[in-house]
C-alpha cells in the first residue's frame, strides 16, 4: 500500500513529451504525482555525445513541452521533471523509481525502424524485460 | 551514487587517453617524412621544442580548467576573460583549427588505408583527388556518421585503442632501437636542411602533433574530480607524447638515414617497421605463420589507422562542444546546437563541422592542413595564456582553481609569447591564414555577434572598474548633485506572507522617498540552469505574487518596480539580486521556507567571505500589528538602522516607540539612552533603562509590545540565523513580531574572521 501513487514517465524529446503527456491524460486514474524523467545517457568512460550541460538545457525544453500538453488538457496533477544519468536508459529510469518509490512507469513506444533498432538499440525490449515496477504501455495514435 | 557522480564519469585514464589519443595520431604516423625533410635528425629537437611550448599552455589550461570545469574549454576561458571579440577569434580559431586537424587526420587515415586497400584517384575535372584524399573522404563521412548517430559503443573503445597504440609504439621503438645504427644520426643537423636554424620552423610544422591536450578541457564538465584529474591528464599527456615523439624520431632516423625517411613520406613508420622487424627477426616466421616484416608492417599500419581515427573522432566531437559554448554565449546562433530528438546528439553542429572538414579534405594537402591547424591553434593558445593572466589580475570572486600555474607570471607570458612567435617561423601563407582568421572573426563579431552577446569579458569590467576610481572630491560632488533614489528590495515568493513584507518595505521606502523593488524569487530544481529557467516558460513563477506585490505597494502610495529572479534556494541569488537592482536595503522574511531557512553551507561561507550587499531587515511576522514597537539598543550601527525603521513605521502607521537600554549602571545608562535618542531623532520616544540579564529584560519588556525591533548583535546575522546560532535566542521566545536590522558595513578580513 503506497501513500501516494507516483508515476514515472520517461520522455526523450519535446515531441515525445507532448505525445506521451497527451496519451497519459485519459489514463491518469489514481495517479497523484507525475514525474517526467529525461535520461542523459552516459558513455561510461568516454566523452558523451553532447555536453552534459547542453543535455540538461534540452531536458528543460522537454519538461516544458510535457507541462504545456498537460495544462492544455486541464490536468492539475502534481508534476515534476527529473534529469537522471546512466549508461542505460531503462536502468536509469528504474533506479529513479526505486529512489522515489514510484508505483509504475508509463510510456509510449516510439517507432523504431529496423535499421535504427540495430544502430541505437530498441529500448522497449529493455523496458519490459528488466523492470522493478509495472510498466504501462500507453496507446496513442 | 549521486546524480553528480553519475554525470561526471570520466576517470583519470579516460582523460589521459583523450589527450594521448588525439595527439598521438599525427606526429608519428603522418608527419615523420615531412618533418625529416624539414630538419633532418634534429627534428627530434623540433618535437621537444613544440612539446615545451605546448607544455606552457598546458599549465595555463590546467589552471583555467580546474577553476571552470565547463564545456567549451579554451574558448570559454578566453571569452570570459577577454570578452566576446576575442571570444569570437578563439571560438572560430578553435573550431576551424579542429576542422583542419580533422581533415588532416582523415587524410592520414586514407594514407594508411591505402596500405591495405587499393583506393582509386578520382578526377573531379577541376581537381584530382589522390587515393589518400578519397580514403579520407570516406573516413570523414564515417566519423561524422558515428557522431551524428551517437554510437555509445565508442565509449570503452577509446581506452583500449590508446593503450594498444602505446604498446605497439613501444614495441616498435624497442625493435627499432635494436636495429638502429646511431651513426646515421650524424650530422645531427644537416646543412642541406639549414642546420639548427630549421629546428624552429620544423617545430611550427609538427606542432599539429600537440593539439590534443586542450580537448581534455572541452569535456572538463564530465571529469570525475577535475581538480586533480584534469591537471594530471593535461600535463601528463603532453609530457608522455613529447617523450614518445622525440624517441621515435631518433629511432626512425637511426634505422634508416633521414633522407630515406623523407622519401618514405606519410607512412614512413610502416616502411621503417618493415626494415627493422626484418633486421631483428630476419626472415624467420613469427608464430610460425607470418614473416616478421609482415607482422611489423601490419601492426604499424593497424596502429596508424587506429591513431588517425581516434584523433579525427575526438576532434569532431570536441568541435561540437565548442559550438555549444559559443552558442551559449550567443556568438553563433543557438540553433546550431539543436539536439537531435532521437539520437540526442548535437547533429547540426556535427554536420556543419563535417561539411567544413570534407571541404578541407578536398582542398588541401597533408602539409597545408597540418600547418593551418597548427597556426589557428597557436593563436588560440596565445590568447589562452593571456586569459590566464587576466583571471589572475582581475580575480573574480568565483575564481578558485585547484591547480595553480607555477612561476606566475613567467609561465603564461612565455606561453603566450612563444605560441605567437612560433607562427613567425611558419610560412607566409600561414601568417596570412592567421590574419584572415583574426580579421574574419572580428568582422563576424561586429557583423553578427555584437548584436546578440550579453556579457562583456572580465578585462572590460576590470578596466571600467579602475576608471571609476575618481578623486574623492569629484565623487562626492557627483553624489550631491544626483538625486539619490533609495531602493528597498523585497524578495517575495509566498502570496501569503508577502503583504507584510511589502508593507514594511513600503513604510521604509515612504520615509526615505524611495522605491519598492519587489523581486519575485522563483525556486527552480537544481538540475535546471538558472539561465535556462529564465528563458523557459515552465518557470514563469506565480504571476499573482508580482501582481499582489504591486497592489500592496500602490495601496501605500509608493513607487514600485517588479522583477523575477530564479534561484536554487540559496541566499546567493538574493544577494546577487540586491547587487543587480542596486538595493539600499532588503526586506525579507525568515520563517519563509525556501529562503533563509533553506540556506546552504555555502551561504554562510559566502557571507563570511563577503560583505552583505546592502542593509537587511529580516522580518518574522507574528502579531500582524506594529503599533507598539520595542527597540532595544546598545548603540551600534545596526541599532541606528533599527531607529530609522522605527521612525518609518511611526510615520506610516503611527506606532508608539519604546527604547530600551540594558546597562550595568543605571545612571550612565540613562545618560547614554538620552543622547542616543536625540541623535537618532527619537526624542519623543519612551525611554526605558534597566539592569540585569539582557535577554531576560528584552523578553519581559516585549510582553507589552507588538513588535520587537533589534539591531543585529553582531556581524553575520544572516549566517547565524541560517546556522541557528543567533546570539540572542530571545527573538524565538517572544510573542511579538520581530524585525532584525543589519547594517551593511565594509569589514576588514580580520573583522570578518573575528567579528
Amino acid at each position: 500500500m503506497k501513500l501516494t501513487e507516483t508515476v514515472v514517465v520517461p520522455v526523450a524529446s519535446p515531441d515525445d513529451a507532448t505525445t506521451t503527456a497527451e496519451a497519459l491524460v485519459p489514463h491518469l486514474g489514481d495517479a497523484e504525482r507525475l514525474v517526467f524523467v529525461y535520461v542523459v545517457e552516459k558513455a561510461g568512460g568516454a566523452p558523451d555525445k553532447a555536453s552534459v550541460e547542453q543535455r540538461e538545457e534540452y531536458a528543460a525544453e522537454v519538461f516544458e513541452a510535457a507541462q504545456e500538453a498537460l495544462d492544455e488538457a486541464g490536468v492539475d496533477t502534481e508534476t515534476d521533471g527529473r534529469v537522471v544519468y546512466g549508461t542505460s536508459v531503462p536502468g536509469a529510469v528504474f533506479d529513479l523509481c526505486d529512489e522515489i518509490d514510484a508505483s509504475s512507469v508509463a510510456l509510449v513506444p516510439r517507432p523504431t525502424s529496423r535499421l535504427l533498432g540495430l544502430l541505437v538499440g530498441d529500448r522497449m525490449d529493455a523496458f519490459v524485460q528488466d523492470n522493478n515496477v509495472p510498466v504501462v504501455v500507453l496507446p496513442h495514435d | 551514487m549521486t546524480d553528480d557522480e553519475l554525470a561526471k564519469d570520466l576517470g583519470l585514464l579516460s582523460a589521459l587517453t583523450i589527450g594521448i589519443g588525439t595527439m598521438i595520431g599525427a606526429g608519428i604516423f603522418v608527419l615523420p617524412g615531412i618533418a625529416a625533410e624539414e630538419a633532418g635528425p634534429a627534428v627530434a629537437l623540433s618535437f621537444v621544442a613544440g612539446g615545451a611550448i605546448a607544455m606552457l599552455t598546458a599549465l595555463s589550461a590546467s589552471e583555467l580548467g580546474t577553476a571552470m570545469p565547463k564545456a567549451g574549454g579554451a574558448y570559454y576561458y578566453i571569452n570570459r576573460a577577454l570578452g566576446p571579440m576575442f571570444g569570437s577569434v578563439a571560438g572560430w580559431g578553435n573550431w576551424l583549427g579542429l576542422s583542419f586537424a580533422s581533415a588532416f587526420y582523415v587524410v592520414g587515415f586514407g594514407e594508411y588505408l591505402r596500405v591495405f586497400v587499393a583506393l582509386p584517384a578520382v578526377d573531379l575535372f577541376v581537381l584530382t583527388l589522390t587515393p589518400a584524399q578519397v580514403g579520407g573522404l570516406f573516413a570523414g563521412l564515417a566519423f561524422v556518421g558515428i557522431n551524428y548517430f551517437g554510437a555509445k559503443e565508442t565509449g570503452g573503445a577509446q581506452n583500449v585503442i590508446v593503450v594498444t597504440l602505446v604498446l605497439i609504439l613501444t614495441l616498435f621503438a624497442a625493435v627499432g632501437f635494436l636495429n638502429a645504427d646511431f651513426s646515421t644520426l650524424m650530422p645531427f643537423a644537416p646543412e642541406e636542411t639549414g642546420g639548427y636554424g630549421s629546428v624552429l620552423p620544423a617545430a611550427g610544422l609538427v606542432f599539429v602533433s600537440y593539439l590534443g591536450f586542450v580537448q581534455i578541457t572541452t569535456v572538463a564538465e564530465e571529469l570525475k574530480n577535475p581538480g586533480r584529474n584534469l591537471p594530471i591528464a593535461v600535463i601528463g599527456s603532453v609530457g608522455l607524447v613529447t617523450v614518445m615523439y622525440a624517441v621515435l624520431m631518433l629511432v626512425l632516423m637511426g634505422v634508416v638515414p633521414w633522407q630515406d625517411v623523407a622519401e618514405f613520406g606519410e607512412t614512413a613508420v610502416v616502411d621503417v617497421a618493415d626494415i627493422a622487424f626484418k633486421g631483428v627477426f630476419g626472415e624467420s616466421m613469427l608464430f610460425g605463420l607470418l614473416p616478421s616484416a609482415a607482422v611489423g608492417v601490419g601492426l604499424l599500419t593497424f596502429a596508424g589507422l587506429l591513431a588517425t581515427a581516434s584523433s579525427a573522432n575526438a576532434s569532431i566531437l570536441a568541435s561540437s562542444r565548442i559550438n555549444f559554448a559559443m552558442g551559449r554565449d550567443k556568438i553563433v546562433p543557438d540553433s546550431l546546437n539543436e539536439i537531435h530528438p532521437r539520437f540526442a546528439t548535437p547533429y547540426r553542429s556535427i554536420l556543419v563541422t563535417g561539411a567544413i572538414t570534407v571541404a578541407f579534405v578536398v582542398g588541401g594537402s597533408v602539409e597545408l592542413l597540418s600547418q593551418a591547424a597548427s597556426v589557428l591553434h597557436l593563436v588560440v593558445y596565445g590568447l589562452l595564456n593571456i586569459a590566464l593572466i587576466v583571471f589572475r589580475e582581475a580575480e573574480p570572486e568565483d575564481y578558485d582553481p585547484d591547480f595553480r600555474v607555477p612561476f606566475y607570471p613567467i609561465v603564461p607570458i612565455l606561453g603566450a609569447v612563444l605560441s605567437l612567435s612560433l607562427i613567425y617561423f611558419m610560412n607566409p601563407s600561414d601568417w596570412l591564414l592567421s590574419g584572415v582568421l583574426v580579421g574574419g572573426a572580428v568582422v563576424w563579431y561586429f557583423g553578427y555577434a555584437r548584436r546578440h552577446v550579453e556579457e562583456a569579458g572580465l578585462l572590460a569590467d576590470y578596466l571600467m572598474e579602475d576608471s571609476e576610481e575618481m578623486p574623492d572630491a569629484a565623487v562626492s560632488a557627483a553624489e550631491a548633485v544626483a538625486p539619490e533614489d533609495y531602493r528597498v528590495m523585497v524578495p517575495v515568493s509566498n502570496p501569503r506572507t508577502e503583504r507584510d513584507l511589502i508593507r514594511l518595505g513600503g513604510a521604509v521606502a515612504k520615509a526615505k522617498n524611495g522605491t519598492v523593488v519587489a523581486v519575485h524569487v522563483v525556486t527552480v530544481p537544481d538540475q535546471t540552469s538558472l539561465r535556462r529557467a529564465a528563458e523557459s516558460d515552465a518557470f514563469t513563477g506565480d504571476e499573482t505574487v508580482i501582481e499582489n506585490a504591486r497592489e500592496h505597494a500602490e495601496e501605500m502610495d509608493v513607487p514600485v518596480e517588479t522583477h523575477t529572479v530564479f534561484s536554487h534556494r540559496g541566499l546567493e541569488e538574493v544577494f546577487d539580486a540586491a547587487r543587480e537592482y542596486e538595493a539600499d536595503i532588503a526586506v525579507m522574511g525568515w520563517g519563509d521556507e525556501g529562503r533563509i531557512s533553506a540556506g546552504r553551507a555555502e551561504s554562510v561561507v559566502d557571507e563570511l567571505a563577503h560583505d552583505i550587499p546592502c542593509d537587511f531587515l529580516v522580518y518574522e511576522e507574528r502579531s500582524g500589528d506594529s503599533s507598539k514597537i520595542l527597540l532595544p539598543t546598545d548603540g551600534g550601527p545596526h541599532s541606528e538602522l533599527g531607529a530609522e525603521v522605527a521612525l518609518a513605521l511611526r510615520d506610516a502607521v503611527g506606532s508608539e516607540i519604546r527604547l530600551l537600554h540594558v546597562a550595568d549602571d543605571r545612571e550612565e545608562g540613562e545618560e547614554f539612552l538620552d543622547e542616543w535618542a536625540n541623535a537618532n531623532g527619537l526624542e519623543d520616544a519612551e525611554l526605558v533603562v534597566r539592569t540585569g540579564d539582557v535577554e531576560k529584560v528584552i523578553e519581559e519588556e516585549s510582553q507589552d509590545a507588538t513588535l520587537l525591533l533589534m539591531g543585529a548583535v553582531s556581524e553575520g546575522l544572516l549566517s547565524r540565523l541560517v546556522g541557528g546560532s543567533l546570539v540572542y535566542d530571545v527573538v524565538y521566545d517572544v510573542d511579538a513580531s520581530v524585525i532584525i536590522a543589519e547594517k551593511a558595513r565594509h569589514r576588514s578580513l580580520l573583522e570578518r574572521l573575528f567579528g
